[in-house]
């Protein structure tokens, strides 16, 4: 007797938890609910009243403050910083105003997907985002999604994959990326590839691995970035951060900044062709 | 109590909330444009200063786009004045606004009554805001070019990696008609590697043919007729003495040092009838070591970088194609197999690949094969281009190119087949070999 009333009033106890804590929070993405309240009661000026970095602006100045006189002694290039946090330019923040002002686009091709994999939810055709990337985005308003419901389900569906997905192997990893950002990850990836400068010919290309962890503010500038592999030539490793940092403001919709909040960037020889 | 540690683990991963996703993008190529690097002027103190500094942003800003791996920016596009950055130091913001990714900048000082130049460069990363190399070269005036060339190798190498090869010489044939001889006059010369100071070092009196340097840059060996018969001489470039490397019957012809300096890798046709084997001649005893025995025509052997092998040319199975052997002669085997006719094969000095004229219809190409026969590839499609030769660091070819006016003029091109340029000369040029890196 005794114990069925401890169980009744545990699991009373636990279903009092849950509602406190509102399951739904944790169930629904939370991107997306975050995407639909900033859409609805969005002010174009917060972002640029929240905007932090007049301070920060004066410390480029101060990086570049007078360099001394020529050294006359020779020296050795510096090692790369790589945990140096980023220095927010005045053009920076131009550039991130102007980002963020931009109707966000929400384009057919993305649409058109979302129609065409459910039920069968993710495409696994490592060239899709290739394909993706490729097609012009046609722009246009954003309307709330009517189907939210099945975005969760496929959310958790994505995470499940995740999961399993991150037992496997490298080639796997495309499965962690959501549909619904294969979007903006061609993007991305256009853009650090065009101004990822490296000479062609180069001596042994086959041979270069190299992955560079990069945190993201929410702004799409760099919190900060970390060689977590080492291509083993600093020439590479060097123009890969210089082409992450020359990318800033990195085109990732508010809305989706915890997706992006922490970006892996990749690149082996064996899988692709520089230089 | 298992309920309850079940019920706590429900719990807990209600807890943990959504995952932290990490997004990873795979890149599968880059930018293989140009570099766009800013060159500001070299500062100086004094009128002589100041125009020494200009010249040093010349000739540093023509290496560098020669190059084709640099795009440098017009200095009309700069924002940032050069007494602005002398005094401040880059202004990071201005020379990203231009869309500079290096910034070089440096200052001149004469020195000794101005017989000495002393030259510091600065070079930034404009794009992570830090100077990532500075260095002074101190020169005599007279070798102020050396100098802005080593300024050169140096951004060459911090941005790709690779030795630079812009401080390094040229020795070629300089073709010109002069008045009393019938044919044309041929001079063996040498320049700097962006075709300045070109100066020759035979009279012109006896056809001269394929030289090349020793890997001290101390020395030239080459063909030539001085003696009415085509014979080998070792030229000595700071004493100008030239010793004959042997007087055998026959044509003496393409010599080329082994990678120590200690031999002479030649093609002789002593005592067989006019066919011509490959020997190796050591340069201190003169001792000669044959190293072909076909009966076919075995011709213009070179070393691989280490030292170990031999790539030459031969007709022994037929038409001319390249066969590689071991340094001692052993293990021949056949490295071409394509359509055409293949000549005067030479080892990259970074061992990657082997360069070859092929001819193929009416026309002699520049190609590349790697040393396994794997990937040939052709880097210029002209008339009549022959005799390649390596820059120090195995990313460039030189090469003569005659054209169907009979014009004849040195081109570089790089191992991708871009870049074609022409190498500017005063007079028709060929045969030109390039030096060693001189640092």
């Amino acid at each position: 007797m005794r114990r069925g009333f401890l169980l009744s009033l545990l699991v009373h106890l636990v279903l009092l938890l849950l509602f406190v804590l509102n399951i739904s929070a944790y169930l629904m993405p939370e991107p997306q609910v975050v995407s639909m309240q900033v859409k609805l009661v969005a002010d174009p000026n917060a972002a640029r009243r929240a905007k932090p970095h007049k301070v920060k602006a004066v410390h480029t100045q101060q990086s570049s403050a007078p360099k001394a006189a020529p050294k006359p002694t020779p020296r050795k290039p510096k090692v790369a910083d790589a945990n140096k946090p980023h220095l927010v330019t005045a053009a920076d923040a131009d550039k991130k105003i102007i980002q963020q002002k931009k109707p966000e686009p929400k384009t057919q091709a993305e649409q058109q997907k979302d129609n065409d994999i459910r039920p069968p939810k993710l495409d696994k055709t490592p060239n899709k985002k290739n394909i993706l990337a490729a097609k012009e985005p046609q722009t246009k308003p954003e309307k709330p999604d009517p189907e939210d419901f099945m975005a969760a389900l496929d959310y958790i569906d994505d995470l499940k994959d995740k999961k399993s997905a991150l037992k496997v192997d490298d080639t796997a990893t495309q499965t962690t990326l959501y549909d619904t950002t294969q979007q903006e990850i061609g993007t991305i990836k256009a853009l650090i590839e065009r101004n990822w400068y490296l000479p062609p010919g180069m001596a042994d290309k086959q041979g270069v691995d190299v992955t560079i962890l990069v945190r993201m503010n929410p702004d799409g500038t760099i919190a900060d970035m970390t060689i977590e592999k080492s291509s083993g030539r600093q020439f590479v490793d060097d123009s890969l951060l210089r082409a992450i940092r020359k990318s800033v403001p990195l085109p990732i919709p508010a809305d989706k900044y915890d997706t992006f909040k922490s970006i892996e960037f990749h690149f082996n020889g064996d899988k692709g062709s520089i230089g | 109590m298992r309920r309850l540690t079940y019920i706590m683990l429900v719990m807990a991963t209600l807890w943990a909330g959504p995952a932290h996703a990490l997004v990873r993008i795979d890149l599968t190529t880059s930018n293989s444009n140009p570099l766009p690097v800013a060159v500001t002027d070299f500062t100086g103190d004094t009128p002589d200063g100041r125009s020494m500094g200009e010249q040093f942003k010349d000739v540093v800003k023509n290496d560098l786009a020669r190059s084709g791996l640099f795009a440098p920016i017009d200095d009309k596009a700069f924002l940032q004045s050069g007494s602005s950055l002398k005094i401040n130091g880059p202004i990071f913001n201005e020379w990203r606004m231009i869309n500079a990714q290096i910034l070089v900048s440096g200052t001149i000082e004469m020195l000794d009554n101005g017989t000495k130049v002393r030259a510091v460069y600065h070079m930034y990363d404009v794009v992570e805001e830090k100077e990532i190399a500075a260095k002074a070269y101190t020169a005599d005036v007279k070798f102020w070019r050396y100098a802005a060339h080593r300024i050169s190798d140096d951004i060459y190498t911090q941005v790709t990696g690779e030795g630079g090869y812009f401080t390094s010489r040229i020795v070629y044939i300089a073709q010109d008609k002069v008045p009393g001889m019938q044919t044309l006059r041929k001079r063996l010369c040498i320049m700097d590697s962006d075709g300045e100071n070109s100066q020759c070092l035979t009279d012109g009196h006896a056809l001269v043919l394929t030289p090349h340097f020793s890997p001290t840059v101390q020395q030239v060996v080459y063909m030539s007729y001085a003696s009415g018969k085509p014979r080998l001489y070792l030229l000595d470039l700071p004493t100008g003495k030239q010793e004959m490397l042997g007087d055998f019957p026959g044509l003496n012809s393409a010599p080329r040092f082994s990678p120590d300096g200690k031999d002479v890798l030649l093609t002789l046709t002593m005592g067989h009838e006019g066919n011509s084997d490959i020997y190796k001649m050591n340069l201190e005893t003169h001792k000669l070591t044959r190293l072909t025995y076909n009966r076919a025509i075995d011709t213009s052997a070179s070393y691989s970088p280490d030292g170990k092998h031999i790539v030459f040319n031969s007709d022994r199975e037929g038409r001319p194609a390249l066969f590689i052997m071991d340094a001692d002669g052993s293990n021949k085997h056949r490295l071409t197999f394509g359509a055409g006719n293949y000549y005067a094969p030479v080892w990259s000095p970074r061992g990657d690949l082997i360069a070859f004229v092929k001819s193929v219809g009416d026309h002699f190409d520049i190609g590349v094969i790697d040393p396994q026969g794997q990937e040939e590839r052709l880097l210029t499609d002209s008339f009549l281009d022959e005799s390649p030769s390596w820059s120090p660091n195995g990313r460039v070819i030189i090469f003569s190119r005659e054209l169907p006016n009979g014009k004849t003029r040195i081109h570089t091109v790089d191992l991708t087949g871009y870049n074609d340029q022409e190498v500017p000369t005063p007079t028709d040029a060929s045969d030109p070999a390039w030096s060693p890196l001189l640092h």
